[in-house]
């Protein structure tokens, strides 16, 4: 059987360039292994061996530039008091210098404002920043693509973006199908009908929180990202998981317009919105892929065909929620609940609720220990 | 080798190679074994393929052909799902030779033509797309599509399996299904050859592209976050429909409020004092990074990049405080300045792009960063 290639592009932070084999998540397992475990507990999928993960990573074009700025503000810090003007302002500089990269060693939640916070937000209000990620994203996808596609021409590709990588999916999938191809007398050439994606899971989707345009007009009905089972479309499923509890994916959420798809095509797109907490670390893409009602529909879609049928469906998510009794979490809860993230109206509340989130999954982290034990 | 002798050659290649494969049935099949039966049939090999518009033509007639054929054989043996299945592939076939035959008319290629891979591409579910119906349109995007209804998206697995199933044995259905699937296995290895080039030309784009945002980031003058916002502003960039693709960076960098050190001479200034390391803010200015965009071109001022207003602090006996004048930035990387102080002062200035000369070392950073997080 033909293979199948996951490209798998990360969330805020900074990642290894294989982070998907390398870095362990919050159940101690890495995304790879997570999904190969989960993978394994249903039979009737077969086994992993044709299944390939590959990192796709963008953290260091915003690491270049932090740094970069960084050094900028090293320059002055060195050079200013060789200015004779400047001695009584190069405190200032100092300071500032000295505050970019005392972060570093600091505490973690200031650790957290600057490799999580900044990433946000250079995307989202630079737009050099956005097209310079996407771009890079996509050429890395594209040379996967093409360099499997040589070594095996039925090989079939899906996505998996998780947080900021949601939206830099988004963007990059968009460009990518537009991209034209000019031809000799002027007419252009696309992606579209020359390639599809097997699903697109976008997990604690920010590709509408992201977006720099309100209307839902310009951002569903126009676009091209938008999945199908017709030749044009740019993936055959496009999976939308988020959780309650976690407000990235809930403010400003993706929610299309009913008439987004085409009439047949309604299977195509699959929300998913969790509720069950199994770790205090909400937002870790393992958590989210943990539980069945987001790993059975992504398994289903990356198969082509409901695989895992209904009642394997109903019965894992009963064993799922066997083992994550609400009672365990329930004060963490009730705390993430008062948060009230759905009514965030800007993006500083959104950041602001962002923030608050760590801070009670760090407060609640030590009275719910134990538990991740049973899943990893 | 002629056409004729070529798509013989590929018959007689195909004939083998499903000979080869004929173990993919097994000797008693069951409803439950017909998608792998499909799977493992539909990933045969295939001989050569056309490659030329007018062997592509008569291919996708030949192909057509076949599927009729096959529609009347399984219409004559009462197998339903069959039938439906062949129809449905004629009419790609069909409109695969009209799209080729609108390419050779026009010379427009359709970007959704029958004869690309999405036409023919069943995935991992098995499914052909839909085609959606066309009209004939004059736009240039479209002039190369030949109009059609639609063609209803169709599962190839679950036609057969209905063979499967209404047969008296499962073999026997699955037997029938052999020759259509070998058809459309041909179909699809002509239309992925047909796609495989848009693919490797779109990989070549954006490594172009990506390449440009890495000179335009980090390899010419360095901007503040500001600087950035504003450029992207100056060159409406607010927009993130990416309806033309990938884009390239801006064609220039807009200078504002931009910070640097520089030396200064200032030939008035007292002795020990007439060079000495100065603070200067370019207030506003341009500068096009990309040697393509500059004011000169082919001459030796094709290196100058940029030019800004900028004001000077310093601090010398008998001298303003403030100056004020123009500043030149060439290749990106040095600027040289001429600064006025009033009462006929003047500065000349050299910057250094600093940025520039540390390059080498940030990238270390970066992966010796990425290394040690392994």
């Amino acid at each position: 059987m033909a293979k199948h290639h996951l490209l798998c592009i990360h969330g805020v932070g900074q990642h290894a360039n294989d982070w998907v084999t390398s870095e362990e998540q919050d159940d101690g397992l890495t995304l790879k292994d997570r999904f190969q475990t989960s993978w394994k507990q249903y039979s009737v999928l077969g086994n992993t061996d044709d299944l390939v993960f590959h990192s796709i990573h963008y953290d260091d074009a915003i690491l270049r530039l932090l740094n970069t700025w960084e050094d900028m503000l090293g320059q002055f810090a060195t050079l200013a008091p060789r200015t004779p003007l400047m001695k009584s302002g190069t405190d200032f500089f100092n300071e500032l210098h000295e505050k970019a990269l005392a972060t570093k060693e600091e505490d973690s939640r200031k650790q957290f404002l600057r490799t999580h916070v900044m990433d946000l937000l250079l995307f989202y209000t630079i737009p050099s920043v956005t097209d310079a990620v996407i771009t890079y994203v996509g050429r890395q996808c594209l040379e996967v693509i093409n360099r499997e596609l040589e070594q095996e021409e039925d090989a079939t590709f899906s996505v998996l973006g998780h947080s900021l990588g949601t939206s830099v999916v988004e963007k990059t999938l968009k460009a990518m199908f537009n991209e034209g191809i000019e031809q000799p007398n002027g007419s252009m050439d696309t992606l579209k009908g020359d390639f599809k994606f097997q699903s697109v899971s976008l997990v604690a989707n920010t590709s509408f929180t992201l977006a720099r345009v309100d209307d839902k007009e310009s951002f569903y009905i126009n676009s091209n990202f938008k999945p199908g089972s017709d030749s044009g479309a740019i993936c055959q499923s496009l999976l939308n998981i988020n959780h309650k509890l976690d407000p990235v994916g809930q403010f400003r959420p993706f929610n299309p317009p009913a008439q987004w798809l085409h009439p047949d095509d309604g299977h195509c797109y699959i929300p998913v919105e969790l509720s069950r907490l199994s770790s205090t670390n909400i937002h870790s893409i393992n958590h989210y892929l943990r539980d069945p009602r987001a790993h059975i529909p992504l398994f289903n879609s990356i198969k082509g065909y409901t695989a895992i049928s209904k009642q394997a469906l109903d019965s894992a998510k009963n064993q799922f929620d066997a083992q994550t009794p609400l009672g365990r979490f329930k004060s963490m809860t009730t705390a993430l609940e008062k948060l009230r993230i759905d009514d965030s109206s800007t993006m500083k509340e959104f950041v602001q609720s962002v923030i608050a989130v760590q801070e009670i999954a760090r407060k609640y982290k030590k009275d719910i220990q134990g538990l991740l034990g049973d899943f990893s | 080798m002629k056409t004729y002798k070529r798509l013989a050659f590929s018959a007689a290649l195909m004939a083998l190679a499903a000979i080869a494969n004929s173990n993919c049935l097994p000797e008693k099949a069951t409803p439950g074994d017909v998608r792998v039966v499909l799977e493992c049939e539909l990933s045969e090999t295939t001989g050569e393929i056309a490659t030329t518009k007018t062997d592509q033509m008569i291919f996708w007639q030949s192909q057509a052909a076949t599927y009729e054929e096959l529609a009347a054989s399984y219409e004559s043996s009462g197998q339903d799902s069959l039938q439906r299945l062949s129809n449905n592939l004629k009419a790609r076939a069909k409109l695969a030779t009209a799209d080729i035959g609108r390419l050779e008319q026009t010379g427009n290629v359709c970007d959704l033509a029958a004869y690309k891979d999405n036409s023919w591409f069943w995935g991992a579910g098995l499914r052909l797309n839909r085609i959606n119906s066309r009209q004939d349109a004059r736009d240039l995007g479209q002039a190369g599509c030949a109009s059609t209804p639609e063609i209803p998206s169709i599962s190839i697995v679950d036609h057969v399996l209905q063979a499967c199933e209404s047969a008296q044995l499962c073999n026997q259905g699955l037997k029938a299904a052999k020759p259509l699937a070998e058809a459309l296995r041909n179909s699809r290895a002509l239309a992925q050859v047909n796609s495989q080039n848009v693919l490797s030309i779109l990989q070549q784009q954006t490594i172009e592209k990506d390449e440009a945002w890495n000179r335009y980031l980090y390899e010419s003058k360095p901007l503040w976050p500001w600087e950035l916002a504003v450029t992207d502003w100056w060159h409406d960039r607010y927009d993130d429909t990416y309806t033309q693709g990938f884009r390239r960076p801006p064609p220039k960098q807009i200078i504002l409020m931009h910070p640097s050190i520089g030396a200064e001479w200032i030939d008035n200034a007292t002795d020990g004092d007439r060079l000495a390391p100065t603070i200067y803010v370019e207030v506003i200015g341009i500068n096009y990074w990309n040697e393509t965009n500059r004011w000169f071109k082919d001459s030796w001022l094709s290196s100058l990049s940029g030019a800004s207003l900028a004001v000077t602090v310093t601090d010398r006996p008998g001298i303003n405080t403030a100056g004020v004048g123009p500043l030149l930035t060439f290749d990106n990387t040095f600027e040289v300045g001429i600064n006025y102080y009033g009462e006929s002062e003047f500065g000349l200035m050299v910057g250094f792009n600093l940025m520039k000369l540390w390059r080498d070392e940030y990238e270390k950073k970066v992966r010796n960063l990425k290394d040690a997080r392994r």
